[in-house]
């Protein structure tokens, strides 16, 4: 009995040792590296540049397997929105706009993808706001490859352009103001 | 006639006393009034400035005022004024003293927290001088508002009792912060 218990023990060990010559497709989002921006015309004459400060989430990339086997998670914590201006960013995190009290986070969770390797279009359900929305979002791999600290990492880029009114955030800032272009710069270390 | 008597308030608090009660009950209305502005609203923008300039000022001012008070002659209550409402007026005197402070304080560790500084009026600029995490920013924003409205409800106490003191007891207590001088037909023997 003790013996039986014991042998499959050091198979389980001897498994779980040669698992990581499996490559995994799963990869973490580094928080550190990634950023989530959005760009907003400012009454017309310019832009307005702000970035979420806490991300987090996960993504499968896995060359070898078609488009059904990509996938990405990403929340967003809104009450770290960031425009470089604190008053603006009080109004931001305030009833007005994104609710951080009653909303404090967005995510974004992948439903599908097409393309290859190097891009294509990932669709997706928004939830933002209290809304949840489907959106598609262009991306392109920026590269991937081991990193100099034993990681292997891989990064994406990606751009929509959503409305505001759509999640519910239609306070009046203009005509030039109603739609906003999100920007994703997505870097992952794999598991 | 700019310091205080034992029966009236000097000049300089006086100044001090309805300047700094002007611009607190200015500055909650403007507050009040520019958090519903919209964003086209020409003032949009300015209001905003005037209220964190203003705020400054006041800090400044009450410092001052404070700081005077410690060399000033202190008038005690006058003798409309019974035991109990004298505990009542001195906790209320204290709580407004202390808003006078916390209330710019948590303006100004709003407005600087990240890092700009707060332009006067055009003239210079008070310069953030903290680092604020988003924790105590959140708690600064809470206590500005709360403060403020209940700052608004700690000065209706404040008038309605000088007023009763003054109306109903009979008494000299506004009018000694409003005339620089003793009540008394005798010679204030502090003015000496």
């Amino acid at each position: 009995m003790i013996k039986r218990i014991l042998g499959a023990a050091l198979v389980a060990a001897g498994l779980s040792l040669s698992a990581p010559a499996a490559q995994t497709a799963d990869y973490t989002i580094d928080a550190g590296h990634s950023f989530v921006q959005f760009k907003i015309s400012h009454v017309g004459v310019s832009w307005m540049i702000g970035t979420f400060e806490r991300i987090s989430g996960s993504f499968t990339f896995d060359s070898e397997a078609g488009p059904e086997a990509q996938s990405i998670t990403v929340e967003i914590d809104t009450a770290s929105v960031d425009t470089n201006h604190a008053e603006r960013d009080k109004h931001l995190r305030s009833a007005d706009f994104l609710n951080v009290d009653e909303f404090p986070t967005a995510t974004f969770v992948s439903t599908g993808y097409e393309g290859d390797a190097e891009g294509g279009v990932m669709t997706g359900d928004l939830s933002l706001h209290g809304v949840t929305k489907p959106i598609a979002i262009a991306i392109k791999k920026v590269g991937e490859g081991k990193d100099p600290w034993g990681g292997y990492r891989a990064g994406f880029e990606g751009t929509v352009t959503i409305t505001r009114k759509d999640f519910g955030m239609g306070y009046n800032l203009g005509p030039a103001s109603e739609s906003m272009e999100l920007f994703l710069f997505i870097e992952g270390t794999r598991n | 006639m700019w310091r205080s008597g034992r029966d009236h308030y000097g000049l300089v608090s006086i100044g001090f006393h309805w300047t700094i009660a002007l611009a607190f009950v200015g500055l909650v209305g403007l507050g009040a009034w520019m958090v519903g502005l919209t964003y086209y609203d020409p003032w949009y923008n300015d209001s905003l400035a005037l209220h964190k300039a203003i705020g400054i000022v006041v800090l400044a001012l009450s410092l001052a005022k404070f700081g005077w008070k410690l060399v000033d002659r202190k008038p005690g209550y006058g003798p409309e004024v019974r035991a109990y409402e004298r505990a009542g007026a001195t906790a209320t005197h204290w709580s407004l003293g202390a808003l006078l402070v916390v209330l710019p304080v948590t303006g100004y560790l709003i407005s600087t927290s990240e890092g700009a500084g707060i332009d006067m009026f055009g003239l210079f600029e008070v310069p953030a001088f903290f680092d604020v995490t988003a924790g105590t920013r959140d708690l600064a924003i809470d206590l500005h508002y709360y403060l403020a409205y209940g700052g608004i409800a700690l000065v209706g106490i404040h008038a309605g009792a000088a007023f009763k003191h003054t109306v109903i007891d009979k008494g000299s207590t506004l009018i000694r912060m409003l005339i620089p001088r003793s009540r008394s037909e005798h010679v204030d023997r502090s003015m000496k």
